[in-house]
C-alpha cells in the first residue's frame, strides 16, 4: 500500500513537470487520502514492535 | 522583496533540501543497515509530498495553493512522526533505529515538518511573489538549471522509493519491525549485515 502512495506521488511529480497542474493536484490529493487511510490503519492496529 | 523568480529559486533550493533528506534516509538504509518501519516509510511519503508543493512552485510559479499542498503534507508528516515519538516517549520503551546527532530519525522528522510549516507560513506572508508579473516556466524543459536539477532529483527519489518500498514490503503491508526485504524472502539479514 505504501508503494501505491509513492507511485501516485511519482506520477503527480511527472504530470506536474510536464505542465498539467490540475491532474497533478488530483493525483497529489489521492496520494494524501490513501496516506491518511494507511496511517489510520497503522495507528489502530496492534504493533508487534519490541517495546 | 520576494519576486516570483526569487521565490521559484528558493523553492528549488527547498526541493533540493527535501531530496537531500530523502537521500540521507537511503544512505542510512543501505549503509547503516536500518530498514525503515511502516511509520518511517509514511514519514518519507510525507516528506516526498512536501516536495510536491515545492515542485509546483518551481514549475508553475508560486501560488498560495501550492503552499497549501506543502502545509497539508507537513501536517500529515508531523502527525505520523508524533505518533512514532509517542510510541517511545516513556522511559524504558526502547526506540527504533540508531540515533543521529542525539535524536532518532522520527524526532528529526517531526522537527523538519514543524520547520516546513513555519517556513510555509512565513513565505505565505510575502504577497509580492504571487503577482502575475512574469510568466512561469510551466514545464520542465523551460526551467533554469537549478530548477531542472531539483525537479529531476525529487522525481528520481520518489520513483526509487516506489521500487525499494515494494522490495521491502511487497504489495500489501510492511512488517512492523522489518528485518529483511520481502523480495528476498523476508528472512532476517545476518547480524553483521544489519
Amino acid at each position: 500500500m505504501t508503494t501505491l502512495i509513492f507511485a501516485l506521488l511519482t506520477a503527480a511529480f511527472w504530470v506536474a513537470a510536464t505542465g498539467r497542474a490540475r491532474p497533478a493536484s488530483l493525483l497529489f490529493a489521492l496520494a494524501l487520502a490513501v496516506g491518511l487511510v494507511w496511517f489510520n490503519h497503522h495507528m489502530t492496529d496492534p504493533l508487534a514492535i519490541s517495546l | 522583496m520576494l519576486t516570483p523568480a526569487l521565490a521559484r529559486q528558493l523553492n528549488a533550493l527547498g526541493l533540493l533540501a527535501i531530496s537531500a533528506a530523502l537521500a540521507f534516509a537511503y544512505y542510512d538504509q543501505f549503509f547503516g543497515g536500518d530498514l525503515p518501519c511502516p511509520l518511517c516509510l509514511l514519514q518519507r511519503v510525507a516528506l516526498t509530498a512536501v516536495g510536491f508543493g515545492l515542485l509546483m512552485n518551481v514549475v508553475h510559479g508560486p501560488r498560495p495553493r501550492h503552499y497549501g499542498f506543502m502545509l497539508l503534507a507537513a501536517c500529515f508528516g508531523a502527525a505520523v512522526a508524533s505518533r512514532q515519538v509517542l510510541l517511545h516517549i516513556v522511559p524504558g520503551t526502547g526506540s527504533y533505529g540508531a540515533p543521529f546527532l542525539g535524536l532518532h530519525f522520527y524526532t528529526w522528522a517531526l522537527v523538519l515538518f514543524c520547520l516546513v510549516i513555519l517556513g510555509s507560513a512565513i513565505l505565505l506572508l510575502m504577497d509580492r511573489q504571487f503577482e502575475r508579473t512574469e510568466t512561469a516556466p510551466g514545464r520542465f524543459s523551460a526551467l533554469p538549471v537549478l530548477g531542472k536539477v531539483a525537479v529531476t532529483a525529487i522525481i528520481v527519489l520518489a520513483a526509487a522509493n516506489t521500487v525499494t518500498t515494494f522490495a521491502e514490503c511487497g504489495p500489501i503491508e510492511c512488517a512492523d519491525d522489518p528485518t529483511n526485504y520481502w523480495i528476498l524472502g523476508g528472512e532476517p539479514l545476518p547480524a553483521a549485515a544489519r
